[in-house]
């Protein structure tokens, strides 16, 4: 099944410090050939890489398929995030962005955010919601 | 660059199958790079299994938390 790869588990395989368990199960889930991106994920991570990682990371992130932008994105993750208001939530922006992507080409979403099962709740959005290796 | 690659009828038939693709030259195409990057993406993660590289990130909890005013 094709499954977007959210920066939770992107960031928790290659940050410094990461525990190894942590590190295996992470790179079980992005070596997934099935394994898809999105340009919010790209921003997310390398918006916050230093300097000397980026072109190391943009190098691991070009391997993965990189799904299409919807030109509505802004106004369809707005009225997503108004129906999480609706019901009693309020997820990070980013995760919104991400997330509608996913709608938009009704794949699921591989994460240790629990943001999205919010978001889950309130749309036909399908959460592979994971809890992390110790 | 054009390079002359070997299969049998059988193979072919199956790389054409996978790859949804009618003509032979797209098929093969899509299915060496598909076979790249997933080497490439290997070959990155086992370097940072091994240790070799990490990159100085802060907890995604961090990354998401929204402007505190």
């Amino acid at each position: 099944m094709i499954s977007m790869i959210d920066s939770s588990i992107w960031v928790d395989c290659v940050r410094t410090g990461s525990p190894e368990p942590l590190r295996r199960q992470t790179k079980t889930l992005i070596m997934n050939p099935d394994s898809v991106i999105c340009e919010p994920v790209w921003f997310e991570l390398l918006r916050a890489v230093p300097r000397r990682d980026r072109a190391r990371t943009e190098a691991l992130l070009s391997t993965v398929p990189l799904l299409s932008t919807p030109t509505d994105l802004w106004l369809t993750a707005r009225t997503l995030g108004q129906k999480c208001v609706d019901a009693g939530a309020l997820p990070p922006a980013i995760d919104l962005l991400i997330a509608q992507v996913c709608l938009h080409h009704k794949i699921q979403i591989t994460t240790f955010d629990a943001h999205f099962q919010q978001i889950g709740k309130v749309s036909a959005l399908q959460v592979n919601f994971l809890t992390r290796a110790r | 660059m054009k390079v002359t690659v070997e299969l049998s009828d059988e193979e072919l038939r199956e790389i054409l199958r996978i790859t949804r693709e009618k003509r032979k030259g797209a098929a093969i195409r899509q299915l060496a790079l598909e076979a790249l990057m997933l080497k490439k993406r290997r070959e990155l993660l086992d370097e940072a299994e091994a240790g070799k590289w990490s990159i100085d990130l802060p907890p995604i909890e961090r990354l998401r938390e929204d402007r505190k005013l």
